[in-house]
């Protein structure tokens, strides 16, 4: 097994998983208990679902009018299904628990969340093929993957998601290394906006991060530290079967320490549960 | 507060506002910079203590046949809420900790402990509680304690990492599993002097580093024993009964602090809404929020607030009102807190912008209010304890409750009327019992259809008894647990959808019996229809649309009680130093 580095709040390299492999899950499960996180990613053919959804993809591709539009529409459809399956397993994996016993819901901003389990936050990103997930029980998890040859620089991007103290960090890179550090500040702050639920509506230029190499915190405007220990950030370059992806990952504690004990199996106090019987049974 | 003893409530807490002053007044001891100094240090707020002490307000944590002013959970909530909307470590940690440590002792103690405990408390000392660790616990509610008998004497033996304001309590309230047998629910409570305790078998121990930051000066000591002696008169009810008060007197703590969340979040919404009108200097460059995005962003906070408080409400009342049902309403608020309040901060945050990491005092307050949450939800561990309580009584509920009750009285969704004595000894463990969603059917009878607004609720009413339906379903379709063996996670799923079903039913009683009342906006539908279309999104409704009336009628409220130097709070009463 690699060995992987970890910082602070224990957010660690993302962990390829596929769905029927074994040992990538248990080090995912050790590395949650052990660090309170964990990045798992997967590839969309490796997580593409069987039969029942096929039959999805060929309704919304079928009647004859395979626009472009459809196709695309299908396509999506398809990326969702899987990130929803790897999602799934990801926490039936986190939880002890079987898959189909799992409810995942989405809040009202789109914050994905598992129904009646907060023992676990857990946020997903879908690019291209890659599907990346993050789990956490130290409070809140944004995670964002991009293919690190995305150019956002181009859509002109750049002035309406940076702080001008961003700008200036960028300008300072050598010109074919701006690309990729736009690149690095946007998943930054999806991730960031993605832990605190609220994506884009959080707006992206009025905080910032600073240049690579320094701890990533959360900056002001102005470029002085606006987050303390309590955020922990992640943001590194993953090959995957031979394509580069810039990962991205935001984790909150909330303070309350570790919950280490976070099965499905466990949760219900046995002292209450039972005390709570035998007043039930008082009232038969 | 002298000669306060008897006047209700309401002037209670006026009194309490009033004395605790504007929260931006430069050198108010119970101000903004005042209590933000004292977060720094990790020091409790002494000057601001003070001033409560002056007052009198350990009285409020002592019932009336004690000498005290405590008649009902809902007058405390009201005093308590001045508190917590300055600061929720000061009311958690001045005040509220205390009373739900004694609680276990209204609950359980003999005449003499009661006695005993109350003279403390009316001279202003500080109880403290050790409970019992439960599953899933987290770093401030680890440790256990356990005791056994000896000759003639109680020990008692183990570690505690945290106990609020130790340090400090002259009354120590113990839940240890008892010795004779290694099984949870065989529990003992027992009331300690903790001055009294020999030095060589108790120890206070260091000061611990966990905890959100606001709190951390009232968490700052953890008890140690080994084999601590303790009289046998310091039993706290049965040997063996630890368990039922540590359940009847979670039912109190659950309501209040569900409903003292609220002020938090209120007061970050009156924040939100004055930052909202301004734009500050140091956001310059920055892009401006749309007005139309503040306006619905603020019209959903607030509705979060109602929906939040009208549980709360009602999970308050219930102590009093419905002493055998309201552990289910108590634990289904308490669960949605880290639910919906968390979020709602969030969502203020993004009007806010730069604003919300700025340095000056209103973004720090505004990011402390957020880690105060943490403090009063205490994250999953609690939800745990939560839903220990109700998934073992959704059985008996659908299959006796559910379609099948007579709705719950009017009395309970009325913020602020007169209740019959509240009686401690009423409190039940658990009944498998509530009449609460029986509202939900009785509302939606009597629902006007005409209008959109009304329309929509109607429809949005619908879809709670069709959740309610599906929930029996769910429920019933689900083998019987088998005690002592787990429970799979659709009983968790099914008891958050339940508590939001609740939530909705609460919103609707609150509304209905604000007909014909003096406050327009709460006997208007607007937010009703808007509440459950919000609690919908939670629970997967997405295909009901929220006519454009509702929101802009919400956020015509929220404009206008800041103008009144409201609160956003069913009470909305009026506070002190708003910019008029």
């Amino acid at each position: 097994m690699r060995r992987r580095s970890y910082g602070v709040a224990g957010l660690g390299a993302s962990i390829a998983v596929t769905a029927d492999g074994r040992d990538e899950w248990i080090e995912a499960r050790e590395t949650l208990h052990a660090h309170g996180s964990v990045l798992v990613h997967g590839r969309l053919p490796d997580w593409r679902p069987q039969a029942a959804d096929n039959e999805t993809l060929s309704t919304a591709v079928g009647g004859g009018r395979t626009g472009r539009r459809q196709l695309a529409h299908a396509a999506a459809r398809e990326r969702r299904a899987a990130s929803h399956l790897l999602l799934g397993h990801a926490v039936a994996v986190a939880l002890c628990t079987d898959v189909a016993e799992i409810e995942l819901t989405r809040g009202p901003t789109g914050r994905p969340a598992v129904r009646g389990c907060d023992q676990i936050d857990i946020s997903l990103s879908h690019t291209a093929d890659l599907l990346l997930v993050g789990l956490t029980t130290r409070g809140l998890i944004g995670v964002d993957a991009e293919p690190a040859d995305r150019r956002l620089r181009a859509a002109g991007l750049e002035r309406r998601v940076c702080t001008v103290r961003e700008r200036g960090d960028l300008d300072a890179l050598p010109p074919r290394e701006r690309a990729s550090g736009l690149l690095r500040l946007w998943t930054l702050k999806e991730s960031y906006t993605k832990a605190i639920g609220q994506g884009q509506r959080f707006p992206f230029d009025a905080f910032g991060f600073g240049p690579e190499g320094e701890p990533v915190r959360v900056h002001r405007p102005d470029g002085t530290p606006a987050t303390g220990s309590e955020w922990s950030f992640r943001s590194d370059i993953r090959y995957v079967h031979g394509v580069a992806f810039r990962m991205s990952a935001a984790v909150r504690d909330v303070g309350l320490g570790r919950t280490t004990d976070i099965d499905v199996a466990t949760t219900l106090d046995a002292g209450i549960v039972s005390t709570v019987q035998e007043a039930l049974d008082g009232w038969e | 507060m002298s000669g306060a003893r008897h006047a209700p409530a309401r002037s209670r807490a006026d009194l309490v506002e009033a004395l605790l002053g504007d929260p931006t007044a430069p050198g108010n001891p119970a101000g903004h910079p005042a209590l933000l100094a004292a977060d720094r240090a990790g020091v409790v707020p002494a000057e601001a203590e003070a001033l409560l002490d002056q007052a009198g307000m350990g009285a409020e944590f002592v019932p009336r046949e004690l000498g005290g002013r405590f008649d009902s959970p809902e007058a405390l909530v009201r005093v308590l809420r001045p508190v917590f909307r300055r600061d929720a470590a000061l009311g958690m940690g001045y005040g509220l900790s205390s009373f739900l440590a004694a609680s276990g002792v209204w609950l359980s103690g003999s005449a003499e402990q009661r006695s005993w405990l109350g003279r403390l408390l009316l001279d202003g000392s500080r109880v403290s509680v050790a409970h019992h660790e439960t599953a899933h616990t987290n770093d401030v509610l680890r440790g256990s304690l356990s005791v056994g008998r000896g000759v003639g004497d109680l020990f008692v033996t183990g570690n505690k990492p945290v106990v609020d304001n130790l340090r400090r309590a002259d009354g120590l309230v113990l839940f240890c599993r008892t010795g004779e047998r290694q099984d949870d629910a065989a529990q003992s409570a027992l009331l300690l002097d903790p001055r009294r305790l020999p030095a060589d078998r108790y120890r206070v121990t260091a000061p611990s580093t966990v905890g959100p930051s606001g709190p951390r000066a009232y968490f700052h000591a953890g008890a140690r024993f080994d084999a601590c002696p303790a009289p046998p008169g310091a039993l706290l009810g049965p040997p063996g009964g630890g368990m039922a008060t540590a359940l009847r007197s979670w039912h109190i703590s659950r309501a209040l602090t569900a409903s003292l969340a609220v002020p938090t979040v209120d007061a970050s919404l009156h924040a939100t809404v004055l930052a909202g009108g301004t734009h500050r200097a140091g956001d310059v460059g920055t892009t401006r929020p749309e007005q139309r995005y503040v306006a619905s962003t603020l019209a959903g906070a607030f509705v979060d607030l109602l929906v939040y408080d009208s549980l709360a409400l009602v999970a308050t009342r219930a102590l009093q009102l419905a002493p055998t049902e309201a552990g289910i309403h108590s634990a289904a608020v308490k669960s949605l807190l880290p639910r919906i309040l968390p979020r709602t901060m969030y969502d203020m945050a993004t009007i806010l912008g730069a604003g919300f990491h700025a340095v000056d005092g209103t973004a720090v307050v505004f990011r402390k209010r957020l880690g105060d949450l943490s403090l009063l939800s205490l994250g999953h561990a609690d939800t745990a304890a939560c839903q220990a309580t109700i998934i073992p009584q959704l059985k008996r509920l659908a299959r006796d409750s559910w379609f099948t009750r007579d709705e719950a009285p009017a009395e309970l969704f009325v913020p602020g009327a007169r209740m019959p004595p509240f009686h401690f000894g009423e409190l039940a463990v658990a009944s498998g019992g509530e009449s609460l969603s029986a509202t939900l059917l009785a509302v939606a009878v009597a629902l006007p259809g005409r209008g959109p607004v009304p329309r929509t609720l109607r429809t949005l009413t619908d879809r709670m008894i069709v959740e309610l339906s599906a929930l029996r379903d769910g429920v019933l379709g689900l083998p019987s647990s088998v005690p002592g063996e787990p429970v799979g996670a659709r009983w968790f799923a099914l008891a958050e959808r339940y508590a939001l079903v609740l939530a909705a039913a609460a919103v609707l009683g609150v509304w209905r019996q604000q007909h014909g009342g003096d406050d327009a906006f709460l006997a208007d539908p607007a937010w009703p229809t808007a509440a459950l279309h919000r609690i919908g999104r939670l629970l997967g409704v997405g295909d009901v649309e929220l006519p454009r009336e509702c929101s802009s009628r919400v956020h015509q409220e929220v404009l206008a009680r800041f103008a009144d130097g409201r609160h956003y709070d069913l009470y909305g009463a009026r506070l002190t130093g708003h910019p008029r």
